[in-house]
């Protein structure tokens, strides 16, 4: 268990508490995370804005499920925003709804990294973003902010399974490299 | 297949977009509490959240701010909801509901009283509605449900009727049941919960062939968003 002092404590112990005040807190401090993730993907201002309000009541109505001793909160609410959007996405292209129950469990937010390594890690993700070719970061636009399937990343690309799913693969290992280099630096 | 099988898979499967034999083998792991698969999906949902975050940052309109936070109690409110009360408050609203119920003697009392029951449950939430013409509050409560009081709503036309709708975040409104109207033109309808509020964005009013069971709205009379 780390011993790193958790800020958002606090926070999380009011929002239990059920107090509507904590909330004004908590929105000011993710609003620009939550409506960006979710306007990233479906690029519309009124719908950004409907589904931060979900995001936010979402947040609410699960914040028991969460455990300030272990989960990072803000890698908690930028997954249900980005939940949101392609939950909202698969419903307007009538493909099959995901369940993101298991995702967004407590349990999914461990971690016991200092806050330090923690900007260390994201930082060379940021960096390894950049370093990704144009088709990678095609298929990773699809997969992370669309919420396609490796097959119907196929389809709407016109591109062969096996061409994609080694793309994307490639892609993530790259990714998957840059948090692992920064987490053992 | 083994976890080294699956070693490019705990991203996908954390997106929610792994699919075919790879998700089928996975979820067999993870079903039979696999430690490796575990810590590598957790490991692999929090890498997934670093990039979530690597999105250009846009700050949200300030207008939604307050649409937000009143839909928690903060923030703006109409003027007569600020200034009585929240007791008072809650006790007009019974009373017109009595007023109501018993003016349009169609509900049996035992309703009444489930109905008060409803509006005294702590972690009700209201919003206000309209300014002129048809407009009212909406009471809301997870496990009761909601609340509709509509006041000055105009008598339904001849052969008319008017339906409650819930409009929900995504999808089609669905039909709830008729509203009755009482002659002084107030009219309360009970939805049963329990109720997720969060997936829910406006309940509406629309005008249907009277004993018709619609299931599309033909012509909406008002709509009111829940965000406040």
């Amino acid at each position: 268990m780390s011993s790193v002092p958790n800020p958002d404590e606090s926070l999380i112990a009011r929002l239990k508490q059920r107090e509507p005040q904590a909330m004004a807190i908590l929105y000011d401090r993710f609003k620009r995370l939550v409506y960006s993730i979710i306007y990233h993907a479906v690029r519309e201002q009124g719908v950004a804005e409907d589904l931060t309000q979900e995001t936010f009541w979402r947040v609410w109505n699960r914040i028991h499920t969460f455990d300030a001793e272990r989960g990072k909160l803000e890698q908690w609410i930028a997954t249900i925003a980005r939940n949101r959007a392609v939950d909202h996405m698969r419903a307007t292209r009538n493909r099959p709804q995901i369940s993101f129950e298991m995702i967004e469990t407590n349990a999914s937010f461990f971690s016991t990294e200092s806050h330090a390594s923690r900007i260390e890690r994201e930082n060379s993700v940021l960096k390894a973003l950049k370093t990704l070719n144009p088709a990678q970061r095609e298929v990773i636009e699809l997969a992370h902010y669309q919420g396609l399937t490796q097959m119907e990343i196929a389809e709407t690309l016109q591109r062969p399974l096996g061409t994609v799913k080694s793309v994307l693969r490639s892609a993530l290992k790259v990714l998957r490299g840059s948090m692992e280099g920064a987490a053992h630096a | 297949m083994n976890c080294e099988e699956l070693s490019e898979a705990y991203e996908l499967y954390a997106l929610g977009v792994l699919d075919g034999p790879e998700k089928e083998a996975l979820e067999e792991h993870i079903g039979r509490n696999c430690e490796n698969c575990m810590k590598e999906v957790n490991r692999a949902v929090e890498n997934n959240a670093i990039v979530f975050r690597a999105v250009p940052k846009l700050d949200p309109p300030p207008r939604l701010r307050s649409r937000i936070l009143a839909g928690f109690g903060l923030e703006t409110r109409p003027f007569w909801v600020r200034a009585l009360p929240w007791s008072v408050a809650i006790a007009s609203v019974a009373v017109l509901l009595l007023t109501v119920v018993s003016s349009a003697r169609r509900k049996p009392a035992g309703n009444v009283a489930s109905a008060i029951d409803f509006l005294a449950t702590p972690g009700t939430r209201q919003v206000s509605f309209g300014k002129d013409g048809p407009h009212g509050s909406i009471l809301m409560q997870q496990e009761k449900g909601m609340l509709l009081v509509v006041v000055n709503l105009p008598a339904a036309p001849s052969g008319k009727m008017y339906e409650t709708w819930i409009v929900p975040m995504t999808g089609a409104p669905k039909p709830v049941g008729r509203l009755e109207l009482a002659k002084n033109g107030d009219a309360v309808g009970h939805i049963p919960g329990p109720l997720n509020m969060a997936s829910v964005q406006a309940v509406a009013v629309s005008i249907e062939p009277a004993g018709s069971q619609p299931v599309t709205p033909t012509k909406v009379i008002f709509a009111a968003p829940l965000g406040g």
